[in-house]
């Protein structure tokens, strides 16, 4: 039997790549393949799902016809050590995050961002094979040397997203409504590449002339302290603290009742590998604002509002047209309802695994 | 690395690109109205500039400079967030018992850092004025050069 394990420096459930990781075990398991997951970091919620990563050497033995997929989005000595055994080895390329944005906020991790670019300049050429989130993630790989590459999705369920939301705070957001005003939400990590600060600058400005009663939330947990710290004197200095909430980590069923409760997502990332909370935006009927850059147009497509332009007064404007233009807002409505089913994994799943079998086929030895 | 920087749109099913546009216009518009908050909006640019990227280019001193300043702000307190129960509370009491000699340290560190910043300060003044010697020099064998044609 063939054997395709994954391996991943960090395995969390809450996460896009922990989710897609489970999701991908699955469907190999379905498929006939054995499959597990090791990893070196597990955390809590999903302890029971991996096996530590140092243990599969000694497991290794007497066994042919193995693979393993790892999931490369930050540098760490796990690939050192996974390069050196002697199974067929490939990558799942989530993107790095460059450098540049985390340098005057959180220069740790820019080295670790940096140790990661320079392990997979010495990965790409010399892997079977590579698949990449995106078109985006592909061209880096291929630029690198990568031989054979393949874009396929992260895998998303969007039926876990059609259980009860916590009834509790989409009563209190509803209660907050009712006295009027636009509620803008963003989710993701508060980092310095997703550029939350130009969310928050354009939020101020829609609100002076726009939307006075507007509120904004950004969903998300920290990964850059001061950058973090920086947001919040921002809006205190730009008069919208009271406006605005950050919500630091939240629950499944808490992330659900921001979504039910907005208005209109915004997004003005810089860099981004591929992006699954527009995504989560699109399935829950609420519209999309985001700046083209990188990977967004390939993952927004036509379901959302693309800008190039992100000036505060720009993407207030954006906003204003979408509060005032019922028809634009239903077509983008509509075209993230084709957008979603575009990356549902009924579709997503069986290409990733004929990708996976078509690409093992034409590389193994 | 692939360019980050706005790219590859997709091809249009909505009218994308009359929206962008009409979207552009409108906010040129509203700049143009005379109740426009021209102060607020100015006030909000000058905040924007408090996070634009810093990334030292060869040869820019300051930039590296600025970026060596900022890198200065040693935190003595580190983090002790984790999605790993009992974790956090364990490293908050490993923090509290250990701050005096963390804080020793990064008194050190902070010191160290403007100290090196001020190195750095004083040399880049010292370069831009052999710098604009240089010019001067060059300027004025230039008219020497002219003089004895």
């Amino acid at each position: 039997m063939t054997e395709v394990h994954q391996f991943l420096s960090t395995f969390a459930g809450r996460d896009a790549i922990g989710m897609h990781t489970l999701r991908l075990r699955k469907l190999l398991r379905d498929a006939g393949y054995a499959s597990d997951i090791y990893a070196v970091d597990t955390h809590d919620d999903v302890r029971n799902q991996a096996l530590p990563a140092s243990a599969f050497p000694a497991q290794l033995r007497g066994r042919d016809d193995v693979w393993i997929l790892y999931h490369f989005s930050i540098g760490n000595p796990l690939f050192e050590q996974v390069r050196e055994l002697d199974v067929g080895l490939a990558l799942d390329y989530h993107n790095i995050t460059d450098a540049k944005y985390f340098w005057r906020w959180e220069p740790r991790a820019a080295t670790t961002m940096l140790e990661g670019r320079r392990q997979l300049a010495v990965a790409a050429p010399a892997v079977k094979f590579a698949l990449a989130d995106s078109a985006f993630n592909e061209r880096e790989l291929v630029e690198l040397g990568c031989k054979h590459t393949a874009v396929a999705p992260i895998l998303i369920d969007f039926a876990d997203f059609d259980g009860p939301p916590d009834a509790a705070l989409l009563a209190e957001r509803q209660r907050v409504r009712a006295a009027g005003g636009s509620d803008w939400l963003s989710v993701g990590r508060i980092a310095p590449n997703k550029c939350q600060h130009d969310v928050l600058l354009a939020f101020a400005v829609y609100r002076r002339i726009h939307d006075p009663r507007a509120r904004l939330t950004f969903v998300g947990g920290q990964s850059a302290g001061l950058y973090w710290k920086a947001l919040h004197t921002l809006a205190v200095d730009l008069g919208v603290a009271d406006a605005v909430t950050f919500s630091d980590v939240v629950t499944h069923e808490q992330l659900l009742a921001y979504y039910r409760s907005a208005d209109v997502f915004v997004l003005l990332s810089e860099h981004e590998g591929f992006n699954v909370p527009v995504l989560e935006a699109m399935h829950f009927d609420v519209p999309v604002i985001a700046y083209a850059s990188s990977a967004l147009p390939g993952t927004v497509g036509d379901g959302g509002l693309l800008l190039t332009d992100k000036r505060p007064v720009v993407v207030a404007a954006a906003a204003d047209r979408l509060r005032s233009d019922a028809s634009l807002r239903q077509g983008l409505v509509d075209a993230g309802r084709a957008r979603v089913d575009h990356f549902s994994i009924a579709r997503t799943g069986p290409q990733l695994l004929d990708t996976l079998a078509r690409l093992m086929k034409e590389t193994g030895s | 690395m692939a360019n980050d920087r706005p790219t590859d749109l997709p091809r249009d099913v909505l009218p994308h690109d009359d929206v962008r546009a009409e979207i552009e216009a409108a906010a040129r518009a509203t700049a143009a109205r005379p109740d426009f908050p021209a102060d607020y909006v100015e006030r909000v640019a000058e905040q924007s500039a408090r996070f634009a990227l810093r990334t030292a280019a060869p040869g820019d001193i300051r930039a590296a400079l600025a970026l060596l300043e900022e890198q200065t702000n040693v935190d003595a307190l580190a983090p002790v967030a984790s999605r790993n129960r009992g974790v956090t509370e364990a490293k908050k009491v490993v923090r509290k018992a250990v701050f005096f000699t963390t804080n020793h340290v990064t008194e050190q560190i902070r010191a160290l850092g403007w100290a090196t910043s001020s190195v750095g300060s004083a040399a880049a003044e010292r370069i831009e004025a052999l710098e604009a010697r240089v010019r001067d020099l060059e300027a004025r064998l230039r008219d020497l050069e002219g003089a004895s044609e």
